[in-house]
């Protein structure tokens, strides 16, 4: 077996976006099994040497660019109606660039945890595993009883309040902050 | 009835989340932070992509798919 297929293999993110998209299948979702069969795809890249460069840096997205963009981001997204070509487009735009910024070389090898990581680690995964197997419960029950509001998902939970702009505001602002997260830790420093 | 158990079920692990996040924000605490957490986790070039996908699937679902209800 080659170096690269031993690392997609051994890649814990290439079997959960493969599993996702074969669970898609299940619920009849064309469109997320597309997705997260590319996903799976670009993960397992991204996994070997195979693309191994730098695309974008941290002061090629400097507050004086990634700001504004943000802020009209915050805006078409909010006020523009969901489900839009708009909004497709907009983010069809958006994922190239994220992936670039987070595409770099690791810098060198990953430290051993120590134990106060170790605990978090544990903690934040039986959390995330639990919500996660809870919620594929109350998909798998709602699919076989033939129902979607007896065993709610989180989707149609939260959905309705994105039907008015207060709510797709309140759901942008906190998606594009955790992104806005997420791009602080991974841009290459 | 079982709508509600499913609903408390959700709110049960937000609350132990939110729960966790604030005992673990504090300097003294035995556990990391989850930014302590998130900044290892991120290492990996295959872990920061996946978890970028994930973020934008997110947003996708929810603004630019229909969600059946």
């Amino acid at each position: 077996m080659s170096n690269a297929s031993r690392k997609i293999l051994k890649s814990p993110w290439v079997w959960f976006f493969g599993i996702t998209a074969a669970f898609q299948i299940f619920r009849g979702s064309f469109g997320d099994t597309l997705i997260f069969g590319l996903g799976a795809l670009v993960v397992a890249l991204a996994a070997t040497s195979a693309i191994d460069r730098d695309f974008l840096n941290r002061e090629q997205v400097r507050h004086t660019v990634s700001v504004p963009v943000a802020i009209g981001l915050a805006l078409a997204l909010s006020l523009l109606p969901r489900h839009s070509p708009i909004h497709a487009a907009i983010f069809i735009g958006i994922l190239p660039v994220v992936l670039a910024l987070v595409w770099h070389r690791d810098s060198g090898e990953k430290v051993k945890p120590n134990l106060r990581e170790k605990r978090a680690r544990s903690l934040w995964a039986a959390l995330s595993v639990g919500i996660c197997v809870w919620e594929l419960a109350a998909n798998i029950v709602g699919q076989l009883n033939h129902t979607l509001t007896k065993f709610p998902t989180i989707s149609v939970l939260i959905d309705p309040a994105l039907d008015a702009v207060w709510g797709q505001s309140l759901f942008v602002v906190l998606w594009l902050s955790a992104g806005w997260g997420f791009l602080r830790l991974g841009i290459r420093k | 009835m079982t709508y509600w158990i499913t609903v408390c079920g959700y709110l049960s692990f937000v609350v132990a989340g939110v729960g966790a996040w604030l005992i673990t924000k504090r300097a003294a605490s035995k556990t990391a932070s989850i930014g302590k957490l998130f900044d290892r986790v991120m290492h990996h070039r295959a872990t920061r992509v996946a978890i970028m996908i994930a973020w934008w699937w997110v947003g996708w679902h929810f603004l630019v798919n229909e969600v059946h209800r």
